[in-house]
């Protein structure tokens, strides 16, 4: 975007009036005046004394009316001089006095059709375009260059949407540049844009516009994919503060209130917008919506808030993309400019979103009883003494402490203005030791509906609170009813982005056979995969798809979850998912139930893999048929320690009747076993597991031969090492497929520590040459790894000597 | 060979109430034209100067003043070449806060910014409460310009904001010349690109995973 400007200094009319009425100036310096100048291009006859009559402004401010020097009076309303626009405002100081220029569209005694100006500003992509034809040979030819360039750009980088963001930025950077440089041979251009900076501004903003446009998203597109990550994280945010009033959070006019109708609609088309000039004139159109329609002035503040609001309710995925792709690829923008504040803007507003202040105010929704007001602080305490008929609630007193009159059971039953319950506020709020105390003192109804229809159940679920939710659905929660909306608990944990509940729903239901709808649709039609692939929650879509739902269904719009992807890896896995299952089907067809079982392992040891990624203790107990020792130590409580009694047969872990669903040396296509896995995340109390039930420490992966040590000694986690080089039966000096042992990864890591715990603890060989032919020792001299150096060395010394003595 | 823009961002911080906004409008005030001030935003102006010859562009951003967006200061702050940095005279408190400013300022921008730190509302100098010559002994201190306005009087704005332009001025010709004599070349954009460029390589190979 860039406004009309020209250097006043050079403009023949101001040159005129400087160099023929030095008396007038000194009057316009004393008397505050205001020149007019018309724009250069403007001015087609010389400039006559009578002319500068008509240009000289003096106000009378007892009038309140503006005169010319020539005596007509002249209205200045909306930046307009009666009907002529004034461009811009300029102050020139000289010699300490101060006058005020006003730049206007062409002279003010001239007719408005008599004059030509076309693109004066730029402010649309047709003005873009306009712009550059008329600049260089008046037709379309430059067009056609510029989207050859970008088209052999494609071509040449068609992993576009692979690259890092710096790569990025540089392959964009050139291609612009060979744009201008191709814009500028023609027309004589450079040595035009040489002396006229705000021709050169226009230029290079149009260029960069055409540019963007023939790319035709596929920029803003491999963004997206760099920022998807961010990107989830803070839709899960924006998501969980879906409950948020303006008025929660914004003190601002009534009036710009009505305006946030308009504003939702015209920032709601920034994704439609594929140049950088397009989604700034969006922000643009807002900005200037909220300031029209405010009684005072908006501070920065009101402003960041009501973007805030915006965003929050707006239906935008891809929020941190757009700031990236506005901040990082607007190759041909001025920092100072207007433009550079509504990005900052936008930017303080993602901010705010982020930080943890704007929850604080979204707690805030008064409540204004005791008891509700209790439950949303979490006050155990407090609840449980009005519960328990000991205190006065609210000035009224139970009867006695079981009463069940209308006028008690009214006072347990209290609900807020939206008909929610006690429990429902617990779910809302998550205080699980509250729902856990109504529950077992079974005052309210766990499947009360509010006015939504909802169930606490739901309540828990969109707020991802899992300690509630499993709470709930062990009590005979009702785990898959729709509530209002047709939105189930999974549906709603899947929109807001709680991987936890969605898991614990799928898990819950497969483990009790509870019937779950996997593939149940809301009233827009949407089904979890929908809303999960829409906001780009990465784990949840995987965890949906290793539950069967079925990704070919379609919503209202008849789109089906691959369409509402923007994420890439999102739509990768969607894409990848439909040939899996075809491939699946094929062999099903093919080969009967051979295969399928073989898949299934596959799907279950990835399963397995998976929780211990998580630090899933309890998960990954269940898949390999163990009991957790942790519960057992600390639930178990036997009369003595060979008790038979009923009492102590109950509390014994069922050891036996688990069963084992997968092997525990069972690897996945890499070859990882649980081992590996829980060696490189660092999961120490699972490998202790792990290695109790003897998992098979010596284990390589199929391709580079890893051990779990190699992977302990690459992510440097040295207490897994300690742990794997005490179970004993480790083989400390395993090669990989390149030779290295760990204590060679434990050097070229730096590592130190790990390094003197392989020799000293499990006296690791430091002589073994890897395939380079380089000792351990030696690599830390390749790098000059001082610390590990000096270990080695250390011993070294020792252990030539022993070896020493040992040969001799 | 058009003559060269300057163009200046300057921000305006200070604590709530000090009458950061005020000074922002005295000065984007145009006596010809009193309806137009209302649709002026407060947050954000754009003045065009011409001083001597010189054209100045000035963008004035007004910052969030409420301690509850403190954290988002460093985004309105960022690359400015100016800061006015605003206290009330008879608040002691608000003099208290430019110091923390004027602390977080040179941390983050180091030198290139030039500061001018301004005691508002002289018109209630019966009540004042911040000790003059303390002030400016602090502001020499810190190397920055002192002075005292009063927006609703209209003193010592427009005054304030020329000697803050000349001061920005003369710290954009330093730095020009210290260019120059360093490396005989204004490429100083590039360098910096080709650095993010290696960090980011660097990071890329240390954290590689591998299975």
């Amino acid at each position: 975007m860039t406004s009309y400007d020209e250097d006043i200094q050079q403009n023949v009319f101001h040159q005129y009036f400087i160099e023929n009425h030095p008396d007038l100036l000194q009057k316009v310096l004393q008397e505050n005046w205001i020149l007019c100048v018309p724009r250069s291009q403007s001015i087609t006859d010389p400039v006559t004394t009578q002319d500068i009559f008509d240009h000289v402004l003096i106000s009378n401010s007892e009038l309140g009316e503006i005169k010319t020097l020539s005596g007509a009076t002249i209205h200045l309303e909306n930046n307009q001089l009666d009907s002529v626009r004034v461009l811009f405002k300029e102050s020139v100081y000289l010699k300490g006095y101060k006058y005020l220029v006003y730049c206007i569209e062409h002279p003010l005694n001239l007719r408005n059709s008599e004059c030509d100006r076309t693109n004066l500003e730029i402010h649309t992509f047709k003005d873009c375009v306009d712009f550059l034809c008329r600049e260089t040979t008046g037709g379309t030819e430059i067009l056609t260059k510029l989207t050859e360039i970008c088209e052999r750009f494609l071509e040449a980088n068609e992993n576009i949407l692979y690259y890092t963001l710096g790569e990025l930025r540089i392959s964009v950077r050139e291609l612009y540049d060979d744009c201008v440089l191709v814009t500028f041979c023609m027309n004589n251009l450079k040595s035009r844009c040489l002396r006229d900076f705000s021709l050169r501004n226009k230029i290079k903003l149009s260029v960069e516009s055409i540019m963007e446009n023939s790319l035709n998203g596929n920029v803003f597109k491999a963004v997206c994919t760099t920022t998807s990550r961010a990107d989830a994280e803070f839709n899960k945010t924006v998501r969980n503060l879906q409950g948020m009033q303006l008025k929660d959070f914004c003190r601002t006019s009534v009036k710009c209130m009505y305006a946030i109708g308009n504003a939702r609609c015209i920032l709601g088309k920034l994704n439609s917008h594929m140049t950088i000039l397009g989604k700034i004139s969006c922000l643009k159109n807002t900005f200037e919506l909220f300031s029209n329609n405010s009684e005072s002035n908006l501070t920065s503040e009101d402003l960041l808030q009501l973007f805030a609001f915006l965003i929050i309710k707006l239906n935008i995925n891809n929020w941190i993309a757009n700031l990236v792709y506005l901040q990082e690829f607007s190759v041909s923008a001025n920092f100072n400019s207007e433009t550079n504040f509504l990005i900052t803007t936008l930017e303080a507003a993602i901010e705010f979103i982020k930080s943890r202040s704007i929850f604080e105010m979204s707690c805030n929704l008064e409540v204004d009883n005791d008891l509700l007001n209790m439950i949303r602080v979490g006050d155990l305490d407090g609840v449980a003494g009005i519960f328990d008929g000991r205190k006065m609630r609210g000035g009224h007193q139970l009867c006695h402490p079981l009463c069940a009159c209308d006028e008690c059971e009214a006072a347990f039953n209290l609900k807020d203005s939206k008909a929610r319950n006690c429990l429902h506020l617990a779910c809302i709020y998550g205080h699980p030791h509250i729902v856990e105390f109504l529950l077992h003192k079974n005052v309210v109804d766990i499947n009360e509906i509010d006015y939504s229809n909802s169930k606490p159940i739901h309540y828990a679920a969109s707020f991802g609170h899992q300690n509630a939710l499993l709470l709930l659905m062990h009590n005979g929660g009702d785990i898959d009813s729709p509530n209002d909306d047709g939105d189930s608990p999974l549906l709603l944990a899947a929109e807001n982005g709680h991987e936890n509940c969605v898991k614990a729903l799928l898990f819950y239901a497969e483990l009790k056979n509870t019937p779950i709808d996997v593939n149940r649709r809301n009233s827009s039609g949407d089904t979890a995969l929908h809303l999960a692939s829409n906001w780009g929650f990465l784990g949840i879509v995987n965890t949906l798809l290793q539950y069967h739902i079925d990704a070919t269904i379609k919503n209202k719009r008849n789109q089906i979850a691959l369409d509402l992807a923007h994420n890439f890896y999102v739509k990768d896995i969607l894409l990848n998912s439909q040939k899996y299952e075809k491939i699946e089907d094929a062999k099903i067809v093919r080969e009967k139930n051979a295969n399928t079982k073989n898949l299934d392992h596959f799907k279950k040891t990835d399963l397995l893999l998976k929780a211990i990624e998580n630090n899933d203790l309890q998960l990954c107990c269940f898949y390999l048929g163990i009991a957790n020792p942790l519960v057992q130590t600390t639930t178990v409580n036997y009369c003595h320690p060979l008790c038979n009694c009923e009492s102590c047969t109950e509390l014994t872990p069922e050891t036996q009747t688990r069963k084992q669903l997968v092997n525990i040396n069972s690897t996945n296509c890499d070859g990882l076993t649980a081992l590996h896995v829980a060696a490189r995340f660092g999961r120490k109390e699972i490998l202790r597991i792990l290695l109790d039930s003897r998992a098979d420490v010596n284990m390589v992966t199929h391709k580079s031969r890893y051990t779990p040590l190699h992977l302990a000694c690459h992510q440097q986690r040295s207490s897994i090492v300690l742990e794997l080089i005490q179970c004993g039966s480790c083989k400390i000096d395993a090669t990989d497929s390149r030779g290295n042992t760990p204590l060679h990864s434990a050097c070229s890591k730096n590592d130190p520590k790990i390094v003197n715990l392989l020799i000293t603890q499990g006296g690791a060989d430091i002589r073994i040459k890897n395939s380079e032919g380089k000792t351990a020792l030696q690599i830390a001299k390749d790098k000059n790894l001082l610390k590990v150096m000096e270990t080695i060395q250390k011993h070294d010394h020792i252990n030539s000597d022993l070896v020493y003595s040992f040969e001799t | 060979m058009a003559t060269t823009v300057h163009n200046f961002k300057v921000v305006l911080l200070g604590k709530g109430c000090v009458g950061k906004t005020s000074i922002v409008l005295r000065y984007a005030e145009d006596k010809f034209n009193n309806d137009h001030l209302s649709t002026i935003q407060a947050s954000f102006l754009n003045k065009k100067l011409n001083i001597d010859g010189k054209r100045v562009n000035l963008a004035i951003w007004d910052t969030a003043g409420q301690e509850q967006f403190h954290a988002l200061g460093p985004l309105y702050y960022r690359s400015s070449n100016g800061a006015i940095i605003v206290y009330d005279i008879t608040d002691e408190d608000s003099l208290v806060k430019v110091k923390s400013w004027v602390k977080e300022l040179r941390k983050m921008l180091g030198s290139d910014v030039s500061l001018v730190i301004v005691g508002n509302k002289t018109d209630l100098e019966k009540d004042r409460h911040v000790n003059l010559e303390e002030a400016e002994t602090y502001a020499s201190k810190v190397g920055a310009l002192h002075w005292q306005t009063s927006a609703k009087r209209n003193e010592g704005i427009e005054e304030m904001f020329l000697t803050l332009i000349d001061k920005m001025l003369q710290r954009e010709r330093e730095i020009e010349d210290l260019q120059v004599t360093r490396q005989g070349s204004n490429h100083r954009k590039n360098v910096v690109v080709v650095d993010d460029e290696q960090v980011e390589n660097q990071t890329k190979s240390c954290c590689g995973s591998n299975t």
